[in-house]
């Protein structure tokens, strides 16, 4: 397990994590999601000691991370852009995390070489960002370590390789007991890996949650009524977004399905219909109620 | 070692296989080829000659190395690599750090071995130097290399990106040398302007190079060791062992400290361009201040001080790198100048810190020359009076050449304007029996009556020298007309 608690990492007088409190359970995938500059990044270092956080502490099992390697030769980070050493060759590297990370199994490794089409020889830094990125996701899965960290885990793969990518970690998962976490703006993708997720915005953790729950306690709804009706008619709803147009109404709420249904009920629609609501618009109306970046049609 | 990681210490030594291999070969073709070569063509101080290609060779990978090993600190994403590892900084620091040292020093012991018995078996006519010597010139080079590497791992870790480890490394090496160019020409121009007659008067400040550059002194010690089966002095070489513990300590502090979000910024620390930029401009300051006797309406000094001035807005622009303007750049210069102006103006007020003496102190125990030259229109008969060395290990000698000296002072001849036709120079020079150090004093004498009245006195001089049984004096015949 995994517990963050009360974490503050500042750079220069910028906060970027405030007094930031998490817990993430043994063996969950989680999604990391928040805006630009919401400190993903920051907190994905954090938690693989690589960053000193300037008050607060990151447990893991009980053991705080910072300069701590009994912990943190369980941790792998695969940052957005990895580091090769200058004219290293995947063989190289491999030599170099082989010296590190004992647990580190070679049939695994050429293995998944083989299946991401990797050269073993040529200097990775020919490589293009997405065969760069699977190189570390092999050295990963070599590693197995028991926590694994993703910082934009599906940028620069083409969708095959997302495919691989996603089917790989899924197999790892099975086989070992692994926490996951994943930051990424490609939200779809991690709706199909993640089983928990965060919106980290303002330094903090504002909305957490298992994926599977919160999808089914978030309905998208549109409705159409005879006439036109205001906003406030619809106060008893926690409304995450509302928008009419004329006598059409889309609306997304949280609630319990049934309670909200019989609410609109009561107000005689000519039709209510319930659409699926995922992952990306859960964020994106998160984000909009608190009025980060998301513009209108008329504002354009 | 408990603090080391053996498993990552093997694979430096795997990864830098290649450096390794190219770093012996550079060592073989420096060390034990370049003697041979030079034995074919010049037989003698082989030991001499491959011991100075080893300080060489050894101060530049002792450089080279920690800026190369450490410069994945310089680095965001390395350094974000290094510190995801599972182990301790301070492991991570003592692991790489003995490799350097690994690296460097055994190329060169070997290299240099080699060199010796290669030499050694050509003809032991080469092989002037005790065994002893030898090892105590293999300790002082592994000194001088550790010296070098502490120093630089420190400024290395000190800094924040690559561009300034190798720009501050540099300037640590050369500073302190222009620092003492500095203070010795102006302490020596000062203490020509207030003694009676010319030369180093300044000696003492000579001794400075040795605690202000790490690379002479090494040269010179492991020099000196291998040529004269002695070592000059412990001092320097225990204060540059200390500076160099204090470095590494230092350095070890730093890189425990040492925060992941640093690197690629621009390089914060007092001890870094700041303090160099000080040293430089205040070097400079100095070497120029004196020639110009402080005379701020000489125009040369004014072009001088403002070129150095421009020296110093592109050395401090480097350092924040972006060009702008506040009160503290040129407050800063002017606070320097007035720091030279303060110390020439310490330094004549308090004759050189009570170092500035006509005659030299009892430590200048060994050969001294007196030497006479005379211009072409001067007339003379001694043939005798040209050229004169003397033992001073005998006490009476050294004392009657003193007293000589002192009556000459005292006699009022001395000329500080020597531009005449009739001139006698007057040179003295008192060595050290145990290295060579000598201090020189040169006096001018004008007009025929006073180089007369000098003449009187000098062979008066050479009677009682020659009516001295143990004396030891050799004289040149002067041929007139020479000078």
């Amino acid at each position: 397990m995994i517990e963050i608690k009360d974490l503050v990492k500042k750079y220069d007088n910028k906060t970027v994590l405030n007094h930031l409190n998490y817990t993430i359970s043994t063996g969950s995938i989680v999604g990391l999601i928040g805006p630009n500059g919401a400190g993903k990044s920051t907190l994905l270092y954090l938690l693989n000691g690589i960053l000193q956080a300037d008050s607060g502490e990151i447990l893991f099992d009980g053991q705080e991370v910072y300069e701590n390697p009994e912990v943190k030769k369980d941790i792998l980070l695969i940052s957005d852009d990895p580091y090769y050493f200058p004219h290293a060759s995947i063989d190289t590297m491999k030599d170099f995390y082989v010296a590190w990370y004992p647990s580190f199994d070679e049939s695994i490794f050429h293995k998944f070489l083989k299946i991401f089409s990797l050269p073993l020889h040529k200097p990775i830094k020919d490589f293009s960002k997405g065969m760069k990125r699977l190189t570390m996701l092999s050295i990963a899965l070599a590693i197995g370590p028991k926590y694994l960290l993703l910082d934009e885990a599906f940028d620069g793969l083409d969708p095959v390789m997302r495919f691989n990518f996603k089917k790989a970690i899924t197999k790892l998962i099975e086989e070992k007991e692994m926490t996951i976490i994943i930051s990424s703006h490609n939200l779809r993708e991690l709706e199909d890996i993640c089983d928990q997720f965060g919106i980290l915005e303002n330094g903090q953790i504002t909305t957490s949650g298992d994926v599977f729950e919160t999808k089914e306690n978030i309905h998208k709804i549109q409705i159409v009524f005879k006439e036109e009706l205001d906003k406030d008619r619809f106060d008893h709803l926690d409304l995450l977004s509302f928008k009419k147009q004329s006598r059409v109404i889309n609306m997304v709420v949280k609630g319990n399905m049934k309670q909200i249904t019989e609410y609109l009920n009561k107000l005689h629609p000519l039709m209510l219909e319930v659409l699926p609501v995922n992952l990306e618009e859960i964020f994106i109306y998160e984000m909009e109620r608190r009025g980060y970046g998301i513009y209108e049609d008329d504002e354009y | 070692m408990k603090m080391m990681n053996i498993n990552y210490f093997q694979y430096l030594i795997k990864q830098h296989k290649r450096l390794l291999i190219f770093i012996n070969v550079i060592g073989i073709i420096m060390i034990p080829f370049f003697t041979l070569m030079y034995a074919f063509n010049t037989p003698h101080d082989l030991n001499v000659f491959s011991s100075i290609m080893a300080m060489i060779f050894g101060f530049i990978i002792s450089f080279l190395a920690p800026i190369y090993l450490f410069s994945f600190l310089q680095k965001k994403k390395s350094t974000n690599l290094y510190f995801s590892l599972p182990i301790k900084k301070e492991s991570l620091f003592i692991t790489t750090s003995l490799f350097s040292l690994f690296a460097t020093i055994i190329p060169v012991v070997i290299d240099f071995t080699i060199a010796i018995v290669l030499t050694n078996n050509i003809g032991n006519r080469f092989f002037d130097t005790s065994f002893g010597s030898l090892i105590l010139t293999v300790f002082q080079i592994i000194i001088y290399m550790l010296v070098t590497q502490g120093l630089t791992t420190c400024i290395t870790i000190f800094c924040q990106n690559t561009f300034d480890s190798f720009v501050v490394n540099v300037a640590y090496v050369l500073a302190p040398c222009l620092l003492f160019l500095g203070l010795l020409i102006n302490a020596s121009i000062c203490a020509e302007s207030i003694m009676i007659g010319q030369g180093n008067y300044a000696s003492i400040i000579e001794n400075l190079i040795y605690y202000l550059s790490f690379p002479y002194t090494g040269f010179y010690q492991v020099f000196y060791t291998i040529q004269n089966n002695d070592i000059i002095s412990l001092i320097p070489t225990l204060y540059w062992f200390i500076i160099m513990v204090i470095s590494y300590v230092l350095s070890y502090r730093l890189f425990i400290k040492r925060r992941a979000e640093m690197s690629e910024n621009h390089t914060q620390s007092l001890f870094m361009y700041p303090l160099l930029i000080v040293i430089v401009t205040f070097s400079l300051i100095l070497t120029v201040f004196n020639l110009s006797n402080n005379d701020f309406s000489d125009t040369f000094l004014i072009m001088t001080l403002a070129f150095i001035f421009v020296v110093y807005l592109i050395m401090y622009y480097v350092s924040v790198r972006k060009v702008y303007f506040n009160w503290k750049i040129p407050a800063v210069f002017i606070l320097l100048l007035a720091g030279s102006l303060g110390f020439t103006q310490i330094y004549q007020s308090t004759q050189g810190f009570g170092t500035l003496s006509e005659y030299p102190s009892e430590e200048y125990d060994g050969k001294l020359i007196l030497v006479t030259n005379f211009s072409k229109n001067v007339k003379f008969e001694n043939s005798e009076i040209n050229y004169m060395t003397l033992d001073s290990r005998n006490g009476n000698t050294r004392q009657l050449i003193i007293q000589f000296q002192k009556e000459i002072l005292k006699s009022g001849m001395i000329s500080k304007d020597f531009y005449s036709d009739e001139y006698a120079c007057i040179s003295l020079f008192y060595s050290k029996e145990k290295n060579n150090d000598s201090v020189n004093r040169h006096y001018y004498i004008v007009d025929q009556e006073n180089i007369n009245k000098y003449l009187k006195m000098y062979e008066n001089l050479l009677k009682t020298i020659k009516s001295n049984k143990d004396y030891t004096c050799h004289h040149y015949e002067y041929q007139q007309g020479n000078e």
